[in-house]
């Protein structure tokens, strides 16, 4: 019944992803911020470094951007279908990632696991074998890299599913209706990684899952050993790896798809008028284009392991990666023709998904240098290739600071200080351009990435991570101003509030 | 864990085929010019056998980095080349 419902049953998740999020950014964040000073100052000892490279690593995309999106797609998803956002499979969702997080943690910092920003194959176990870290802190990796996969790969995409696809809409819950692009494939940025990423990451899912089992001694150790060999990790790895990221990307365009036909001129400018980009249909064809293009690009990862790689797969790679670009093509005309033909209001949500979606298209060219075979010959594994994954992650990570603007009402129960958040929200894209320039640098120059010290002095690259860093943390912490004011404030209780 | 091992340390200027594999796990065979450039990136992997074909026609000394993080030693693992005329 329509009296029972409440607001709380559409925002107590979301909220709780939400800040889960900003906790685990805001303590990625430090770790990063520390790691670039010791460049500097040479503070640290190595392996202490690497601890932070790898908790880095792990927390920033997964404890940070992925939950922030999953909270706020989820959201989203609920208040324009009109379902609560609750239910064993969101709580599940929300506790398991947190859980393998902290587990990762106490890999990490307790039992000494150090593999780098991410995980590089097949180092993990060799480092057990080399006597690096005991066999205890590879087990309990591995269950925290199981746990999050099994978030990502399976609990996250079937909560999506069931808020789009099952239950009844509740009237009392439709806060804003999908139109356009958003209905009725108007979800069409989130069913990329509904239907792409559970059966690609299905494969790492069961080598991940063997070895965690052989490491309880559940199942033979010998039994995992074909995880072990190299291409049956790194193709399988690489197939979800680069489409998660792709996925993330695609629903992060989506996300401006849906958040700038809000806030036109024309909408707000006369009653009746419904929110619609400049081309539904481009939209729709945009997505689906990106999405296609995107799965077989995944051989670009692997360009430099030429007697392995079969060269027919490398100009796959090489063709697709551009074909992806098409896709972004399509998407920067109709963002920018709508706001052409409708007109913009400056909003902090506005500004953010507007910032973010130049960020990522800035970063773009780089990836298209990247996704070519001769010059992943000459960049791959310096700190062009770091450049282009930070400045994704900012990228779609700005794009959905817009959406938590433009939800912050719904989910905090006040208004957005709107200075703060213009403040917020600028440099935050000026750090992700500093420090993107700062690493293509880098990069250029054939400076090592995951290295330290800096086996190539680079002193000018290094000012620049500091400088960009600091004015990153700095935005953040304007942020968190914010946010603190907001949540000492009481929330409303009823939908429609918000 | 950390360092390479050559046939040989010095080679005269002109075609060279590099032939690395990688024992422990996961580096790269990473060739820089006399003058800093990166000429090209091998990823390697313990099981597998990856070639390189390079024309150094440059004399002088070129040196080999790792660029895959392989551990605490990572940073420091070089090797060098010598090009003569």
């Amino acid at each position: 019944m329509a009296s029972q419902i409440r607001l709380e049953d559409l925002t107590f998740y979301p909220r709780l992803m939400v800040l889960s999020a900003i906790a685990w950014f805001f303590a990625g964040g430090a770790a990063g911020l520390t790691m670039v000073v010791a460049h500097l100052t040479g503070a640290l000892r190595v392996p202490d470094y690497n601890m932070l490279l790898t908790f880095h690593g792990v927390v920033m995309p997964f404890g940070g951007l992925f939950q922030l999106m999953m909270g706020l797609s989820l959201l989203r998803a609920g208040f324009c279908y009109g379902k609560p956002v609750k239910g064993l499979l969101i709580r599940a969702a929300y506790f398991i990632l947190n859980f393998g997080l902290i587990l990762l943690l106490v890999g990490i910092f307790a039992l000494q696991v150090r593999t780098s920003y991410t995980l590089m194959f097949p180092l993990p176990s060799a480092g057990t074998f080399k006597g690096l870290w005991p066999l205890e802190g590879l087990t309990v990796f591995v269950w925290g890299i199981i746990l999050i996969l099994a978030v990502n790969i399976a609990l996250y995409p079937a909560a999506l599913a069931r808020l789009i696809f099952g239950g009844k809409t509740q009237e009392a819950l439709v806060l804003e209706r999908f139109v356009g692009t958003l209905n009725p494939a108007g979800m069409a940025s989130m069913l990329p990684y509904i239907f792409i990423i559970p059966p690609l990451g299905s494969a790492i899912a069961i080598g991940a899952l063997t070895v965690g089992l052989a490491l309880l001694g559940i199942i033979p150790l010998r039994s995992a050993g074909w995880v072990l060999q190299p291409l049956n990790f790194n193709y399988p790895f690489w197939i979800w790896a680069h489409n998660l990221m792709e996925a993330m990307g695609i629903m992060a365009i989506g996300t401006v798809y849906w958040l700038i036909p809000r806030y036109t001129a024309l909408l707000g400018s006369s009653e009746g008028v419904e929110p619609r980009l400049y081309s539904e249909k481009l939209g729709i064809f945009a997505i689906v284009f990106y999405s296609t293009a995107a799965i077989i690009a995944f051989p670009h990862h692997l360009f430099t392991m030429p007697t392995s790689q079969p060269v027919g797969l490398s100009y796959t790679g090489q063709i697709a990666s551009w074909l992806t670009c098409f896709g972004a093509a399509f998407s920067v005309f109709n963002v920018l023709a709508t706001e052409y033909a409708f007109g913009l209001r400056l909003t902090p949500a506005s500004l953010a998904a507007m910032l973010g979606f130049a960020v990522y298209i800035v970063d773009g060219f780089l990836a298209m240098q990247l996704g070519m075979i001769g010059w992943a010959y000459r960049l791959h594994g310096t700190y062009a290739v770091t450049a282009h994954l930070m400045t994704i992650l900012l990228a779609v990570s700005l794009i959905w600071i817009g959406a938590l603007y433009h939800s912050y009402r719904l989910l905090f129960g006040t208004d957005v200080n709107k200075r703060l958040a213009y403040i917020h929200i600028a440099l935050t894209a000026v750090a992700a351009l500093g420090l993107f320039y700062s690493m293509a640098f880098m990069g250029g120059a054939g400076v090592p990435r995951r290295a330290y010290p800096l086996p190539i002095p680079s002193d000018a690259g290094v000012l620049g991570l500091v400088g960009f860093g600091v004015v990153l943390a700095a935005a953040q912490a304007i942020f968190l101003i914010q946010l603190f004011n907001s949540l000492r404030s009481p929330r409303p209780s009823q939908p429609g509030v918000g | 864990m950390w360092g390479y091992t050559l046939d040989t340390y010095e080679v005269r200027a002109g075609a060279v085929k590099f032939v690395a594999t990688a024992r422990d796990t996961i580096h790269s065979l990473t060739i820089y010019s006399p003058r800093g450039e990166v000429l090209a990136t091998v990823m390697l992997m313990p099981g597998m056998r990856e070639e390189l074909a390079l024309n150094l026609r440059e004399p002088g000394e070129y040196v080999i980095r790792c660029l895959e993080f392989c551990g605490d030693g990572h940073s420091a693992m070089l090797s060098k080349l010598r090009v003569v005329g």
